[in-house]
């Protein structure tokens, strides 16, 4: 394909636009409280696992709570400027969602494929219905942060200017 | 996996109605792509939409009309694309009449034979079960069927919801924007939202569809492509090649009748034009010519700005009668006739108390709004000159040239439209001067234009000078009853 043609092709997302920022907010709100919520169920289910496991758990856990929190504070506080959480902050908020997303499908993939230290039982265990659950959880999430950087989709408390 | 022996009859409708939602589909893009813009509430307020699919903006220094925010979509996605609403509404109808005759054959054979079990629930287990078999999807494995059915249960569950709930949910929320069915039956209209809710709503159901399609063909591939192929095709498994085979068939003669249609309608859209609006025009001709307006919305209801359609005469007469109020300006009706007569706008004010009424406006392209309007009934003007017998339509000429004033018109030419004469008896058939309690503005039609609440917008013609009765329209213009019927290729009764 030609270098306009694929040009093209990518610059088709600017066909969509959507100004639905609460329930875009919303959805990503409990995206991230799913994403914790597994993990937290996770570190107390009782499994044996490794030391650095059960840290990787909270971490993960504890960041995607963070950044529910940060999106949640900018959702509320922030539509009045100059108070509340600034707009760099709910940036920060969702980077800090999608890092935490990606890094929960990287070690989800890593501990089926690679293997993990301590967790060789995990290798090739694909049968694990939560564990999709959650990559799904966090692929949505990831997707849900990439469409309102492009543009897509706007995050609340922002709206779309549009006037015609 | 076990035979699931489909019935001829459900074999045949499987693709009958893959044929008809794809062409469903497509057209319901070209449709969107007309004003690529989706609202909750009646006013199409602009700012408001909650989607756009559009790259365009608007200037905000002149004047735009909504012709300017039409899309142009590729044939990949829209039928038959590059901006053609005319053939886009042909197809879709077409499409629809025989979705609808599908849909209720295949329900009365469902009912008829039995084979209603394979897809409605009716032990309450079944949900129990559906969730151990999304489970078991999470883990990358296949649940078990039914005992003695052919599915799984969420898979007859989800087949449920969109044989019996998402197919009539598509019917019922495009029937409530039917201009004929809102004026009839506000409160159905009311039932959905409004106007533009059930729109939205009605594009919400063909991403489900999308969805659904998705999902159903991950399916077929997972559980096995050749096996439910031949079973849809043969009804039993058998040569499985054949089955890949025949399957890719079908689907390649489908893809060759979505191009055939694409590719006559840009090339002989009059052919089409003609072909499916014979049909479709017959069915609105049946379903929803006898219904009448009856609508009455309330003060609160109107909308603070109307979306402009068609650009104004830009004549030096049309601009010198502006400036003086409109006192030159006369309608003359004539043609089939007893008195051929000219009215001015003072005559027309005298005729009796403004008749005034609150209703939606359903433009052609989506978009709609809520107004009041006043003027004089067409039946009171019409009583004035009288029609002779062999008068069959009303022929009104408009001030607007549209190669002249609308750059954005796929054509060039006087606006003119026809109408039905049966159409001017209908209650709130309105002669209308008056717009929201002041004089009709300009960018609406001024002095004069034509409100029909059973109709699209296109069909209430703006800034009219002149009304002719006659018993035929085939001499006027390209015969097919309005300039947009001539150059975009609508229908000429759009009650839908």
């Amino acid at each position: 394909m030609s270098r306009p043609g694929i040009a093209r092709l990518i610059s088709l997302y600017r066909y969509f636009a959507f100004n639905v920022p609460a329930l875009i907010t919303a959805v990503s709100l409990a995206l991230l409280l799913g994403i914790a919520a597994v993990h937290l169920w996770l570190l107390s289910a009782g499994y044996s696992l490794p030391a650095y496991f059960r840290a990787y758990l909270a971490l993960l856990a504890a960041g995607a709570l963070l950044a529910a929190v940060g999106i949640g504070a900018r959702w509320v506080t922030g539509a009045r400027e100059g108070s509340g959480v600034s707009r760099r902050g709910g940036h920060m908020a969702w980077a800090l969602g999608s890092l935490a997303s990606l890094a929960s499908i990287g070690m989800y993939l890593a501990s089926r494929t690679l293997g993990l230290p301590g967790l060789d039982v995990l290798t090739g265990r694909w049968d694990y219905p939560l564990g999709t659950f959650s990559m799904i959880l966090a692929g949505l999430f990831v997707a849900l942060h990439f469409s309102v950087l492009t543009g897509l989709n706007v995050a609340a408390p922002d709206r779309r200017g549009w006037r015609d | 996996m076990q035979q699931l022996n489909f019935p001829v009859w459900l074999r045949v409708e499987h693709w009958v109605n893959v044929l008809f939602l794809t062409l469903l589909l497509r057209s319901g893009v070209e449709i969107l792509a007309t004003h690529p813009k989706l609202y909750w509430r009646n006013d199409s307020h602009p700012g408001t939409e909650w989607a756009r699919f559009t790259r365009k903006t608007m200037p905000a220094s002149r004047l735009y009309d909504t012709l300017d925010e039409e899309e142009s979509y590729s044939s990949l996605v829209s039928l038959p694309g590059h901006k053609q609403l005319g053939m886009g509404r042909h197809w879709h109808f077409i499409s629809v009449i025989g979705w609808i005759l599908t849909g209720i054959t295949y329900y009365a054979l469902l009912f008829a034979t039995g084979q209603w079990h394979r897809y409605i629930p009716y032990d309450w287990s079944l949900f129990s079960t559906a969730w151990q078999d999304v489970l078991t999807y999470l883990s990358f494995e296949l649940p078990p069927l039914l005992p003695g059915q052919p599915l799984d249960a969420v898979q007859k569950l989800a087949y449920a919801v969109v044989i019996f709930l998402l197919a009539p949910f598509l019917i019922f929320t495009g029937a409530a924007q039917s201009p004929a069915i809102e004026a009839r039956f506000p409160w159905y209209v009311r039932l959905w939202g409004g106007r533009q809710a059930a729109r939205s709503l009605h594009s919400l159901g063909l991403l489900a569809f999308l969805a659904f399609i998705a999902v159903h063909l991950i399916m077929i591939g997972w559980w096995g492509w050749p096996e439910l192929n031949a079973l849809m095709i043969f009804g039993h498994v058998q040569d499985l090649n054949w089955a890949i085979g025949a399957s890719l068939a079908i689907l390649a003669g489908i893809a060759l009748l979505h191009v055939a249609a694409t590719v006559v309608s840009l090339r002989r859209p009059r052919t089409v034009q003609r072909a499916l609006g014979a049909v479709v025009t017959a069915a609105r001709r049946v379903l929803l010519r006898p219904l009448e307006s009856r609508q009455h919305y309330p003060r609160r209801a109107v909308s603070v700005e109307h979306r402009v359609n068609g650009k104004p005469p830009c004549s030096l007469r049309y601009k010198a009668m502006a400036v003086h109020g409109f006192v030159d300006w006369r309608l003359h009706v004539g043609g089939l006739v007893e008195r051929p007569m000219a009215f001015s706008l003072q005559d027309l004010r005298e005729l009796g108390r403004p008749s005034t009424q609150r209703v939606l406006h359903n433009c052609v392209q989506g978009w709609s709004s809520v107004g009041e309007w006043g003027g004089v009934p067409l039946r009171t003007v019409l009583d004035l000159v009288g029609p002779l017998p062999g008068a069959r339509f009303l022929c009104f000429m408009t001030m607007q040239d549209t190669g002249r004033d609308e750059p954005s018109a796929e054509g060039a030419g006087r606006f003119y439209e026809v109408i039905d004469l049966s159409l001017a008896q209908h209650p709130q058939c309105l002669l209308a001067y008056d717009m929201n309690g002041g004089p009709l503005p300009i960018k609406y039609g001024a002095p004069l234009r034509l409100r029909l609440e059973t109709q699209v917008g296109f069909k209430m013609a703006k800034w009219i000078e002149s009304i002719e009765v006659v018993s035929d329209y085939s001499a006027i213009g390209e015969g097919m009853g309005g300039w947009r019927e001539d150059n975009v290729f609508y229908d000429k009764d759009v009650e839908v």
